[in-house]
């Protein structure tokens, strides 16, 4: 090497410059230099003069240190140099290793910009936990919610009838001979089963309770399911004197049976008789009921195929539609079937078109979800908007960083490092800063769904997991890769030399740049406080009405325990049995120490099990236009009222003397009482029910059962809080007139509940050690239990307000923090011209009110439509509350107080003379 | 000529005159350097440190763009573009100088050629 040029490397080590900066200014002045050598020699210097003479031309190295100064920050550059040749011309391997480096190259940018990373992942960590949770929960609720094949073929077919106040479950019910007329007369439904859950008991002595599914043979083919072991059911199994048989789920065999090889073909006692087990369905099969541990063939007596049972709908029918065929035409099918029995059966003909009966075929899935899907959209729109929040801030601070980095990626760019190569390294950099944000989401989700109870939970179905699997792990790469990509490509934007992020990053030259970057960080962060705003009143919302729900006064104690027993057929055949049996346990039951009421209901408030049949005041018959009305219908023992706390506010409540051989007597509720003789006394009239539906037409002594009313009673919460508008009240039977085989005790006693239980078993078993105790629980459990879906949504979309609030507070805080920097010199100005502090704080103050005021204005437009949205397509929301608008208000406005003082703070601390001198 | 006046003409003319030799093609900082020389007889040289120090300026103003280039048999140099930016203030500055020039010119009483 020339002396010259040995020289002039020691002279830019001198100079002690950034090694990549000395490296181009050196190499440039090498070149001139060398060019400068050749024109030398060519005028006829020899190699010595020319080497004396360019010695002499070198810069010293503060010359060097004042050129290099004057660089611009950034130069383009051609491929030449080996970086640049990674992603241009290298294979594969290489562009990997080229990858590899970037993201050893990233990290190393991250670990020395701690504050940022830290913000970054927490801030990803948080909004993605929060999307994947919401995500886990859609995937197992609303996409799992059939796990069959081709789910979308199947529908339900349930008769409604909405003018009779009869309260349907979703999707509807159909009775027996539905299914026979619609298994002909419904070609577009080429495979149909029917199906009813219900409580078990298993075993021979110490019974358990299990949840069973007694459904006609079809239904296993229909749903493409085959038994693990042994097999499903024949079609002869559905025949009366073939039909105890059983197919056990995968769990109950392993936990009953240890997953023992030879139990297909062993007996099961079930309601005390001996089944015989067929078959063991694969572990993953469930449909319908994720509680039904075993299936039951229904073998259909004559009596539930006669027209006398149309209507008398207990059962849940589901049909796959044909191939090519749609739920229209399935649906036009249905339509004719019913205006040919309309016909067929005249004497129903007006009781029905007044009761406005139509059979409606839905989706399957939409039945399944009915009650959920509306909260999750909800949540899921919820969490995506605090990811969008989430998201800006980072851009936010992806732009400022970039900022301070243009000169790095200027050196790597001059150094002659292809630009779609450092494009690539920005991208692969924050998509590395997305992903460990992602990963501790994810877990962080994972943690929360499994071990926080309340964090969602309460809307999947009982017995349903919820799976981390495979779509889970898709949902949540994609949104991670969607947010790396969105950073990088800000940070990319950032570095372009024009465009809206040269604005934003405007580093303060000249005053419109200044002001259309403020205007841009000012619009953001007003659209981040008009986002909180509405999910905050949402949320709001949700948990004033979910308060109010709260507040609503069942009509009975919620202190009271209860528990289920059911008499097996076998053991309990005929109803003096069966009453003496519930007499003797009510008996030893008010025995106990610290009872100080016991009763029994087959309906117990807020429990599973609904019924409602057709009754009316005697002489009343319907004007045109008006229906019959189907009001709950329970029977309750002597006792229960004074156990529940229900006052009579007419008449009597039941005392034992309503015995078979006695005048039928009943007891209404006051709701129905105003409804069937408003303004006059109830007690003394009669109360009517066909025997027959035709009865209905033409009612006469003959075809009615008729009831004399002995007392009216306050009306109770029978299934939830809040009673839909169109429910018609309920009337009470006496045990002793219709005696049941399962019913709920009720307990009011002065022990504690596990106290009471304990003590509930213990009778029992001295009565009938085969009877197992179930359902146990404390009436407020039930309430709770009916509100857990609210509950969950609420707590969620709290969550998810406060991640929102604390979002746009630090949105406001970068955005004050960016006008103080900006205004120092004015600041300064102001202070050395003798401004008060009060003045100084206000300015702050003012950007912050506006930005605020704004994105309130905004957001509170959002959250009117928000509520219209939640009161239309939510039960049991009532719209607009003042009160969650003022809490949201109040938050922001406090949060923005908070964001405002650090900024206020840092403008009063000016030191005005520094801030003059600063340019 | 005299040193201060010297470096006085070239801090007020230094801009426009290489703006002015980019004009027509790129060139290198050398050919730059090398053509002010030629055109000016030598009257007009610049030392390695302010000849870069000012280009670096003109590229930072964004007047002018440098890029590495590679051409066959050649080494490789950094060439400088002039951009249209650098074009507009060319012109602006040649009025500038023609305004200044005449007006020197009548003060100091040279004849007009």
């Amino acid at each position: 090497m020339a002396e010259w040029r040995r020289e002039l490397e020691r002279r830019c080590t001198a100079a002690d410059l950034d090694p990549r900066v000395r490296d181009e200014v050196e190499r440039e002045i090498a070149e001139h230099l060398e060019d400068r050598v050749d024109d030398l020699l060519a005028g006829g210097a020899s190699a010595a003069e020319a080497g004396r003479a360019v010695m002499r031309e070198i810069p010293d190295g503060e010359a060097i240190r004042r050129l290099a100064r004057s660089r611009p920050a950034h130069r383009s550059a051609p491929a030449a140099v080996p970086p640049a040749a990674d992603a241009a011309s290298g294979g594969s391997g290489q562009l990997i290793t080229g990858i590899g480096r970037d993201l050893l190259f990233g990290w190393r940018s991250f670990r020395r910009d701690r504050a940022f990373t830290t913000a970054a992942i927490v801030t990803l960590a948080a909004c993605l936990a929060a999307n994947v949770v919401v995500f886990t929960l859609v995937n197992a609720v609303l996409i799992e919610a059939v796990d069959v094949p081709e789910p979308e073929a199947l529908v339900q077919v349930g008769n409604q009838y909405p003018n009779a106040g009869a309260a349907a479950n979703a999707g509807g019910n159909s009775g027996v001979p539905d299914y026979f007329d619609r298994r002909t007369a419904v070609p577009g439904l080429a495979e149909q089963a029917l199906f009813r859950t219900h409580g078990v008991s298993v075993g021979d002595q110490a019974a358990e309770r299990l949840v069973a599914m007694t459904t006609t043979p079809t239904l296993f083919p229909m749903v493409r399911a085959q038994a693990a072991q042994g097999r499903t059911f024949t079609d002869d199994e559905g025949e009366e004197g073939r039909h105890r048989k059983v197919v056990l789920s995968d769990a109950l065999w392993r936990r009953r049976f240890g997953a023992a090889a030879e139990v297909v073909g062993q007996a099961l006692t079930i309601g005390g008789v001996p089944h015989e087990i067929v078959g063991i369905m694969p572990r993953d099969f469930r449909f319908y009921d994720d509680e039904v541990v075993l299936w039951l063939p229904a073998a259909f007596t004559a009596d539930e195929r006669s027209d006398a049972s149309r209507h008398s709908n207990n059962w849940t029918h589901v049909g796959r539609l044909a191939p090519g065929t749609t739920l229209a035409v399935a649906q036009a099918q249905i339509d004719a079937l019913n205006a040919a029995n309309l016909e067929r059966f005249p004497a129903l003909r007006n009781v029905l078109v007044e009761a406005g009966f139509r059979s409606v075929a839905t989706p399957l899935v939409d039945v399944l979800v009915a009650d959920v899907r509306r909260p999750l959209y909800l949540l899921w729109g919820g969490v995506a908007c605090v990811l969008l929040i989430g998201v800006v801030n980072l851009a936010a601070l992806t732009l400022a960083r970039s900022t301070a980095r243009r000169g790095e990626i200027a050196t790597r760019l001059a150094l002659g490092a292809a630009p779609a190569r450092v494009r690539l390294q920005l991208v692969t950099e924050h998509l590395s800063l997305a992903a460990v944000g992602g990963l501790v989401g994810v877990a962080a989700a994972w943690a929360l769904i499994r071990g926080v109870p309340g964090a969602g939970l309460a809307l999947v179905p009982d017995g349903r997991t919820v799976p981390f699997d495979p779509r889970v792990w898709a949902y949540a790469a994609a949104l991670t890769v969607l947010v790396g990509v969105a950073l990088g490509a800000v940070a990319m934007q950032a570095l372009a030399p024009e465009g809206t992020a040269a604005v934003l990053r405007d580093e303060g030259r000249s005053r419109t740049g200044s002001r259309a970057t403020r205007r841009l960080r000012q619009a953001l962060v007003v659209g981040q406080v008009a986002v909180a705003c509405t999910l905050l009143v949402g949320a709001g919302i949700l948990f004033m009405s979910f308060r109010k729900l709260l507040a609503i006064d069942t009509g009975f104690r919620t202190s009271v325990v209860t528990g289920a027993v059911a008499l097996p057929a076998a053991a309990y055949p005929t109803d003096p049995e069966r009453l003496a049996f519930l007499e003797r346990l009510l008996d030893g039951v008010r025995a106990l120490p610290g009872v100080e009421a016991a009763g029994a209901t087959t309906n117990i408030p807020f429990g599973p099990s609904r019924s409602d049949s057709v009754a009316f005041p005697e002489g009343w018959t319907p004007s045109p236009g008006q229906s019959f009305v189907s009001p709950y219908q329970i029977r309750v023992s002597p006792g229960y009222f004074e156990s529940m706390g229900i006052p009579a506010v007419a008449g009597r409540t039941f005392d034992g003397s309503e015995v078979e051989d006695s005048e039928p007597v009943v007891i209404v509720d006051e709701q129905l009482a105003g409804r069937f003789w408003p303004g006059r006394d109830a007690v003394g009239r009669y109360l009517l029910q066909p025997r027959s539906p035709e009865a209905l037409s033409n009612p006469t002594r003959e075809n009615m059962f008729r009831y004399r009313v002995v007392g009216v009673v306050r009306t109770v919460k029978q299934y939830a809080l809040v009673t839909p508008s169109d429910a018609v009240g309920s009337y009470y039977f006496p045990f002793g007139q219709n005696v049941p085989a399962s019913v709920d005790i009720t307990v009011q006693s002065a022990a504690t509940p596990a106290a009471v239980e304990r003590d509930l078993r213990r009778v029992l078993a001295s009565l009938d050690p085969r009877l197992p105790l179930y359902d146990v629980l404390v009436m407020r459990a039930r309430v709770d239990e009916s509100l857990r879906g609210r509950r969950a949504t609420m707590t969620l979309a709290l969550a998810f307000g406060g991640l929102a609030l604390g979002l746009s507070a630090l949105g406001l805080y970068g955005v004050l923090a960016y006008l103080v920097a900006q205004r120092t010199r004015e600041i300064g100005i102001r202070m050395a011209l003798g401004g008060s502090a009060s003045a100084i704080t206000s300015l702050v103050l003012r950007e912050s009110l506006v930005v605020v005021g704004v994105g309130l204005a905004v957001g509170l437009g959002g959250a009117i439509w928000l509520g219209r949205w939640l009161a239309a397509e939510m039960a049991d929301v009532g719209g607009m509350e003042p009160t969650a608008i003022l809490g949201a208000v109040a938050l922001l406005l406090v949060a923005a107080l908070v964001a405002t003082a650090a900024p206020a703070r840092r403008a009063l601390r000016v030191d005005p003379a520094v801030a003059l001198a600063a340019e | 000529m005299d040193a201060t006046l010297d470096r006085e003409l070239k801090k007020g003319s230094a801009e426009l005159l290489i703006l002015a030799s980019l004009e027509g093609r790129p060139r290198h900082g050398y050919e730059v350097a090398k053509r002010i020389a030629d055109e000016s007889g030598g009257a007009i040289r610049f030392n390695v440190a302010s000849l870069y120090g000012l280009l670096y300026r003109l590229e930072s103003r964004g007047w002018i763009r440098g890029r590495w280039v590679e051409a066959p048999n050649a080494r490789r140099r950094r060439a400088y573009t002039l951009t249209a930016a650098g074009r507009a203030t060319l012109a602006e500055q040649r009025a500038g100088w023609k305004v200044f020039a005449a007006a020197v010119s009548r003060i100091a009483g040279v004849e007009h050629g």
